[in-house]
């Protein structure tokens, strides 16, 4: 009898033990963690996003968070579970159909009409430069008349 | 003289323009939503949105045309709305009272971790079928803007009856006894 209770006594003591290790081998197998997920997603209930979201749904979501942090789960399968929970709508994104295509395409758009501008720009840029550059007469372009004056001048003074 | 134009000008116009467009079409599209509410008010019944969702609790989908033939009321609920708390009892009943006659009632829940729906659904002794139904699907097929908003589909598919707002015995029976007598 003494020797079974001893023997508990043991295993208990045992556990104990590993139990801080399993809980600092769980630690360090962590990836992500909440302030990293919580500036990313929405709290959809609440309309905002997680970080900024206050109440007991915001909470509940933060919890669904942490425990999935620590079961070492990546930032990719978090949102993937946040989805499966809530819908896309949680992931703060603008939908790929419909006026939400819009946040796509609108960028786009910017960056093709902005190439339009800068190559009608470059071709009237250069239009300009080579109809300046036909000499007028009896002139001759700045940098030729410079060499010239320069030459003569330098005649002039020559001993 | 002729003013030089710009060769950004044509460029800068046509975003603008594309702009403004787009800005119009975003504002006429979020004031949609509601052509079943007219529809119903005018005595017409549109056919439901066929979306494939999921069970709750499980990888298991369905969707309103596995329902085709039965008298379905589809019931938007979220746990942590006070309403649906208190009109969940009522759904039961309206379950329990014409189930045998050919009429399902659909929750479709909203915006919940599926732990709390499933702790709704039991803490509510709710027997019927629920789904998981995205807000953000809802609004899209069926324009809820509030918690909890419920549509009597017929056997064919289409809206006969709609609430946006808490349900009770009385507004269930008044809406559900006729469609449920149609042949």
């Amino acid at each position: 009898m003494t020797a079974r209770v001893g023997r508990t006594l043991l295993l208990i003591l045992a556990l104990l033990a590993l139990a801080p290790a399993a809980a600092a081998a769980a630690a360090d197998c962590r990836v992500t963690s909440l302030p990293e997920i919580e500036d990313e997603v929405m709290c959809p209930i609440c309309g905002v996003p997680l970080v900024n979201a206050g109440g007991q749904q915001a909470e509940n979501e933060r919890n669904f968070i942490r425990d999935l942090v620590d079961q070492c789960r990546t930032e990719r399968q978090i949102k993937a579970a946040l989805v499966d929970e809530y819908g896309n709508e949680v992931l703060a994104m603008p939908d790929d159909e419909g006026f939400g295509l819009a946040a796509y395409l609108v960028p786009i758009g910017g960056i093709a009409l902005a190439a339009v501008a800068l190559a009608i720009g470059a071709v009237r840029w250069r239009r300009a430069r080579d109809s300046g550059g036909a000499a007028p007469a009896g002139g001759g372009a700045p940098q030729e008349r410079d060499d010239r004056d320069l030459d003569s001048d330098l005649r002039r003074y020559d001993l | 003289m002729r003013r030089k134009r710009s060769p950004f000008a044509i460029p800068v116009m046509l975003g603008v323009t594309a702009l403004l467009a787009l800005l119009i079409y975003g504002v006429a599209q979020k004031q949609g939503g509601d052509e079943f509410d007219k529809a119903v008010a005018s005595g017409k019944r549109e056919p439901a949105p066929v979306r494939t969702v999921r069970k709750l609790g499980s990888d298991d989908t369905t969707s309103l045309a596995e329902y085709r033939g039965k008298v379905v009321l589809l019931n938007f609920w979220a746990s942590w709305c006070g309403p649906c708390k208190d009109e969940s009892p009522a759904m039961e009943r309206a379950y329990q009272r014409y189930k045998s006659r050919g009429f399902v009632v659909l929750g479709a829940g909203v915006d919940d971790l599926t732990k709390d729906a499933q702790a709704f659904v039991k803490r509510y002794g709710l027997t019927y079928p629920i789904v998981k139904y995205g807000s953000a699907n809802a609004t899209k097929d069926f324009g809820t803007r509030y918690m909890p908003e419920s549509f009597v589909i017929d056997r064919e598919g289409r809206v006969v009856a709609l609430r946006r707002g808490q349900v009770d015995d009385k507004w269930l029976d008044d809406n559900i006894a006729p469609v449920v007598a149609e042949k």
